[in-house]
């Protein structure tokens, strides 16, 4: 079985989880014989003289070219990075013209920057689409302002796929309520996750004292900074000699360090600003507690990162991946008065910290890429078989 | 003659309300009056009260030939007291048909039988037996320790108390190939007492598996349940049960009390068998042999041991510091903080903080009033601060 999938980004050179993701799915796909054409666009500023092609041969990457005069393996720089917006519309209408993959059993395409060109392939090669969603406008945006014409776009992605994967339940209910989505089309599958640089977990000593409560993430409204530094000042009404660490940077980080202030607990709440992914471990090792109230999380693969290395975690209850989660403490993104009372009892007592911690990262290891991609062959099966091609699919 | 000796466990715990710790409760005002009421209402519309009166039936119209036990615990009687007395007058009226026995437990449904100090055990049985001489004007002479707990050191507190009888799990653990379905004493020496142990086959059989259609042997009917117990060997067949097993977690639709109607009648087919009470087992056979446990046996959980309660850090922490405030409870001498140390020690609010997981995580969550166990926990050692923080204020008047 062969799948054309149309992304946009891939390790080594990824912005964010998306390139992780499609890394994972298609070296797990390819595992089970499934040939896959990856498509995305061709990045030269970022990339330099190498390739992404280069680093991988489990799959064939057709890199797409900004400009229809360049060669595919030509290396003058497109145009895709002038504007975000400019890009995403540029790369859509090139990968309609570029697009080859024509034995094909399925086209899957990844979040809204792929829908156009999508749709225009599923209507003109006749092919069966698959669409991910990772995240919808409503969570980036934390229902704050969200832009109508990508709005518009989700909604005739998720309406005009044959098969929707949400990368939770929590993203299907979303979908469904926010799009009017077909419930019986949009099938819930969670992530994977690989912990190779922070799975010190067992050996954490939650006797140790640290005294922090971590807040690690991007500083933007959908993360919900505010509510962490609101629950940090309840916090400290009680226990003045708590500390928080603020780290991650973001659009909302100036706004957070004036809201320290004008509050008065600057001095209890120290902002790092960009964490290294090589530095992240020792966040997890110093610190006590992570806190992450998003107001609307997908999934949260963070979430998971913390866990698997032993920290105590609190959630808001619009996580993805909370709802498969036991061994977390979860409180609504906007009840900073619970959030306190957790961060207060975790700080006080070892035994809460022990449990949560140890049985949090047994946990957090349980989440596999093998399912994912297990779970995502079931959905090509399931498409296939209703247009009586179901042989094609590897078991 | 072969005894079918039923004993129902009634018992509700006080609910904890969301205590947080930056806003403590006034006094000790630590529970959930609204949800407390409302499923004390429930459950005495579904199980308590259609239950009391289809036994009462049974009792009088077989004059007494089918009889039942029944253990009440404290916490139970002090909320029908104040949210139900219709469920308490049901239970007064069962009383006086002269066929119906209460056992002795705790009057918290505590595990303060397993403290090395055994004195606060012994206040807790006192208070449950002026509670039921109070209410029924008897006095119980059976002994049943919370979830049928039981192990050496209990028995002998129970026996020096001057019980004839003591009913706990019929668990192979300390049976090996022996059966339940016999009467056995303590192995010390010079030990009197009487053990009672439930046969658990047949009383999971009702209490767990009765409308569970992939069993194999569903439908149970009274016809061949009965039949089971008539070619069950043995003096006294136990068949101990939550009471709730009737209406609440086994809903009428599932044929419950009609099983339970027609019960009497098809154990009447059968002559050698016949219903009789815990102390009448009690008084009318003798050990044919000697038990011995060293470590807490219970009903609860595939372990049938107390690890339903004390398994995680977090669990013994909650025990061990009420066990701690024993000393400064006593000190102030405030009936009120006793008596709310005393409520936070029933077991359950231990039992909502269990994180074992494999198949009991389930009924755990079944009966638990939280999402998580560690907000169980959270809520549960936020009462407790509150209630050690009080006292120490009122030692240092």
């Amino acid at each position: 079985m062969k799948v054309a999938m149309l992304g946009w980004e891939f390790p080594p050179f990824i912005a964010g989880g998306l390139g992780l993701h499609c890394l994972e799915l298609t070296r797990g796909l390819a595992r089970k014989n499934v040939a896959i054409d990856f498509y995305m666009p061709h990045m030269a500023s970022i990339e330099g003289p190498l390739r992404v092609a280069d680093s991988h041969s489990h799959l064939r990457i057709i890199e797409v070219e900004s400009d229809p005069s360049m060669s595919p393996y030509g290396g003058r720089p497109g145009k895709y990075e002038e504007s975000f917006n400019d890009a995403v519309s540029l790369y859509n209408r090139r990968l309609t013209k570029v697009f080859d993959s024509h034995d094909a059993d399925v086209i899957h395409c990844h979040d809204w920057i792929t829908v156009p060109a999508a749709l225009e392939l599923r209507r003109r090669t006749h092919l069966p689409l698959v669409l991910t969603v990772h995240s919808t406008e409503f969570d980036r945006s934390a229902g704050l302002n969200p832009q109508p014409w990508i709005e518009d776009i989700e909604r005739r992605g998720v309406r005009g796929a044959d098969r929707v994967i949400a990368v939770s339940r929590y993203t299907k209910g979303l979908l469904e309520t926010t799009y009017g989505a077909p419930p019986d089309r949009v099938i819930p599958v969670h992530n994977g996750v690989s912990f190779t640089r922070l799975s010190d977990g067992p050996d954490r000593d939650y006797d140790a004292r640290r005294g922090t409560v971590l807040f690690l993430s991007r500083v933007s409204r959908q993360k919900g900074p505010l509510y962490f530094l609101q629950a940090a000042e309840r916090v400290l009404e009680v226990r003045p000699d708590a500390r928080f660490v603020f780290a991650g940077e973001g659009h909302m980080l100036p706004e957070c360090i004036e809201y320290a202030f004008e509050r008065g607990i600057a001095d209890r709440v120290k902002f790092t600003g960009f964490v290294p992914s090589e530095n992240m471990a020792a966040f997890y090792a110093q610190n006590e507690i992570y806190v992450l109230p998003s107001v609307s999380e997908p999934f949260g693969i963070s979430i998971l990162e913390a866990m698997a290395a032993g920290l105590p975690t609190i959630v808001s209850k619009t996580t993805g991946v909370g709802e498969a989660l036991a061994h977390v403490l979860k409180a609504d993104y906007w009840d900073t008065d619970e959030m306190a009372d957790m961060i207060l009892r975790l700080l006080d007592s070892p035994a809460l910290r022990e449990e949560l911690g140890r049985n949090g990262a047994k946990e957090a290891h349980k989440f596999s890429w093998d399912a994912t991609c297990r779970r995502t062959l079931e959905v090509y099966a399931g498409l296939l078989a209703e247009r009586g091609k179901g042989m094609a699919v590897p078991a | 003659m072969t005894a079918v000796c039923l004993y129902f466990q009634v018992h509700q715990p006080m609910r904890l309300r969301r205590i947080k710790s930056f806003q403590p409760p006034p006094g000790y005002d630590y529970w959930d009056e609204t949800k407390n009421r409302a499923i004390i209402d429930r459950v005495a519309e579904k199980c308590y009260l259609p239950t009391n009166a289809l036994i009462e039936e049974q009792v009088r119209k077989s004059d007494g030939w089918f009889r039942v036990a029944y253990s009440l615990s404290g916490v139970f009687l002090e909320q029908i007291e104040r949210y139900r007395p219709d469920v308490v007058e049901s239970f007064v009226s069962l009383a006086r048909t002269g066929h119906v026995e209460f056992l002795e437990e705790t009057y918290y449904h505590s595990l303060a039988g397993l403290w090395d100090d055994q004195s606060e055990f012994r206040t807790q049985v006192e208070e449950h037996r002026e509670t039921i001489r109070r209410l029924f004007g008897k006095q119980p002479v059976v002994f049943r320790n919370t979830e049928l707990i039981f192990d050496n050191r209990i028995a002998s507190t129970v026996e020096g108390l001057g019980y004839q009888a003591i009913l706990t799990e019929g668990t192979e653990r300390i049976l090996g190939h022996r059966s339940p379905n016999h009467v056995y004493r303590p192995a010390r020496a010079g030990s009197k007492l009487k053990v009672l142990l439930k046969n658990y086959r047949l009383s999971d059989d009702v209490a767990f598996r009765f409308s569970t259609p992939s069993w194999s042997e569903f439908p149970l009917t009274a016809d061949k349940y009965a039949k089971w117990l008539a070619a069950s060997p043995g003096d006294t067949i136990n068949l101990f049960m939550d009471y709730e097993t009737f209406g609440e977690h086994q809903w009428p639709e599932t044929g419950i009390f009609e099983f339970l109607r027609h019960l009497p009648r098809e154990v009447a087919k059968h002559p050698h068998l016949g219903f009789a009470l815990p102390q009448e087992v009690a008084a009318a056979r003798e050990p044919v042999d000697t038990i011995e446990v060293p470590r807490a046996i219970s009903w609860a959980d595939a372990e049938r041991d107390v690890s339903a309660w004390l398994h995680n850090k977090m669990q013994h922490h909650c025990f061990e510091k009420l066990r701690t405030l024993a000393a400064s409870v006593h000190k102030a001498g405030d009936p009120e903080l006793t008596h709310a140390w005393r409520l936070l020690q029933t077991s359950d609010h231990l039992y909502y903080c269990t994180t074992k997981d494999l198949g009991d995580q389930d009924i755990h969550a079944y009966f638990s009033p939280y999402d998580s166990p560690y907000l169980a926990f959270i809520n549960y050692e936020n009462a407790i601060d509150d209630l050690q923080s009080k006292a120490e204020r009122l030692l240092r008047r």
